[in-house]
């Protein structure tokens, strides 16, 4: 018999409780029963976490990759996996979607030694769209994400972590503090360091030229 | 600290997702973002990442996936749960583990059979020849030492090539013979001694990373000369077929817009559908353009188009299609 919300997280009847908070103390407790191996928690918190777990691959592997659903899977699998060391700092989507981003890199850092290793940085200023002022929003909404994604296989991996969980994925830093359970202060100098190589590339690309600080 | 090192990541991030900013606070995310382009870059990426929203989920079955998962879940004791719950997955897990149990029995006797067989095998057939005097020279013979630089995954790719290593080789040039006198032996052992000495050859990695630092820094002789090694020692490596798509970019920035079209003509020759074809074929448009063949420049815009209809560049393509379309009308275009 599954255990109730209640009994399993401990908390008393609250029915005025925020939704948001409730739905995350379910899926807290979702993920200690999954954690201890109860097949049916198992099944439901992963039908709960894969939509951002789905999407968090799919953005950050990028448009038209066939191995977007081995990823995912790979994903749902080392999650559960994961389960026993998770602390429950945050919602488990956020720690599903860390693992996500993890996976998600590790296949694009294997397709950059196709398209990368040997396209130094200033021929990737060759691909500005800056060739031309016809590009439309779309298009340059395209070549930003060709961009970040080149520059996230470049950065060491905590940096690239911190930078796709919060502008890909979109987690505050405190969130991505919990789903890695670092410190905030670690988590924003990751995310300082993982910038001021951005400006590095930036400064070789007159696209998004630097106004006066 | 400046603008520059100082991000409001948290008010910006709170301005992304909808939530309220004092008048203070968004008049400093509107300062900084003005002024700082890495922040501007981010913000602008992460918008258009949540526009995306759901349809990134367009195409996925997430039951599918979701079970197939389920399915291929290892033993709870290996991933460090606390065992299945009684009366829930407890058979599951036990059903699963004498299927294991007898996969692994099954495998035994296969490789016990096999290394049966091999061994009477081994007993049957006519004892190996011995090896001649040379091998015993050559055997003897300092290693290779290891090459400074570690050659790049991609350089393991079947289409990637390089000089067979054997062609060189000393100790396989002359044919194994027992009657070789002391003072060939000799001979041989010094000459393969000298070969593992000898400065290595550059690897295709390292002509490619040494050349496009010589552009980089200007040193346009130095460039050339060490691409063209790099095409002629290493044709069809990856770095060759990459340096084409690189020189003819070059060159068309250096007003060589012929020798821009040739070195595009080649990387397309030999890299037909490769992952810079796009780039390609927008240089080799603009070169043609530039040297005034409108005609072919169309096909070429055209053929961006065609193969590549989600280009980045597709926007741009159809103006320089409609202009050159125009002038053809007008009979201004040379084929």
């Amino acid at each position: 018999m599954r255990m109730t919300l209640q009994e399993v997280t401990g908390a008393g009847p609250e029915p005025a409780r925020d939704l948001g908070v409730e739905e995350e103390l379910e899926a807290l407790a979702l993920a200690r029963l999954a954690a201890a191996g109860d097949l049916q928690a198992i099944g439901r918190l992963l039908r709960l976490v894969a939509p951002v777990v789905t999407r968090s691959v799919r953005l950050v592997l990028g448009p038209d990759r066939p191995d977007a659903e081995d990823v995912v899977q790979q994903t749902l699998l080392a999650f559960v996996q994961a389960l026993a060391g998770f602390r429950g700092d945050c919602h488990p989507a956020g720690f599903a979607s860390r693992i996500a981003v993890n996976l998600s890199l590790t296949a694009r850092r294997k397709q950059r030694d196709l398209r990368l290793t040997f396209f130094d940085p200033s021929a990737l200023s060759d691909r500005s769209p800056l060739w031309g002022t016809e590009a439309t929003d779309h298009e340059l909404a395209i070549y930003r994400q060709r961009f970040l994604h080149d520059l996230l296989v470049r950065l060491p991996v905590e940096q690239a972590e911190v930078l796709s969980l919060h502008v890909i994925v979109g987690h505050s830093l405190s969130e991505i503090a919990a789903a890695m359970s670092t410190p905030v202060g670690t988590v924003k100098s990751r995310l300082r360091l993982a910038k001021e190589s951005l400006r590095r590339y930036l400064e070789t690309d007159h696209a998004f030229g630097e106004g006066r600080a | 600290m400046t603008v520059r090192n100082e991000h409001p990541d948290e008010l910006i991030h709170r301005a992304r997702k909808g939530g309220s900013l004092s008048p203070r606070d968004r008049r400093l995310v509107d300062r900084h973002l003005r002024l700082c382009a890495v922040c501007r870059f981010l913000e602008l990426t992460a918008r258009d990442y949540d526009r995306e929203g759901d349809a990134v989920l367009d195409g996925i079955d997430l039951d599918v996936i979701v079970a197939r998962t389920i399915e291929s879940l290892p033993r709870p004791d290996a991933w460090g749960g606390r065992g299945a719950a009684p009366g829930r997955g407890g058979g599951r897990f036990s059903s699963r583990a004498a299927v294991r149990a007898s996969t692994g029995f099954a495998a035994l006797l296969l490789f016990g059979g096999a290394a049966m067989a091999a061994f009477v095998v081994a007993r049957r057939a006519p004892p190996p020849p011995e090896k001649p005097a040379v091998a015993l020279v050559v055997t003897a013979a300092p290693p290779r030492p290891r090459r400074a630089i570690t050659r790049p995954l991609v350089a393991t790719l079947p289409n990637a090539t390089e000089p067979d290593p054997a062609g060189d080789d000393p100790v396989q040039a002359p044919p194994p013979r027992s009657s070789l006198a002391s003072s060939r032996v000799v001979a041989l052992r010094s000459r393969a001694t000298a070969a593992t000495v000898a400065a290595p050859q550059p690897t295709a990695a390292e002509l490619f990373v040494q050349a496009n630092q010589a552009r980089r820094d200007g040193r346009a002789a130095d460039a050339t000369a060490r691409y063209a090694l790099l095409w002629a020692r290493f044709p069809t490596s990856e770095e060759a077929r990459t340096s084409r798509a690189i020189v003819g970019r070059w060159l068309l920035d250096r007003g060589a817009t012929g020798d821009a079209v040739s070195a595009f003509h080649d990387y397309l020759r030999v890299s037909s559908g490769g992952l810079l074809e796009e780039e390609v074929l927008v240089g080799l448009a603009t070169a043609l353009e530039r040297m005034g063949r409108g005609a072919q420049a169309a096909a070429t815009w055209q053929q961006l188009l065609d193969e590549h209809p989600r280009t980045a560049h597709a926007s741009r393509a159809r103006v320089h299609l409609g202009r050159l379309r125009t002038a053809g009308s007008q009979g201004d275009l040379r084929p």
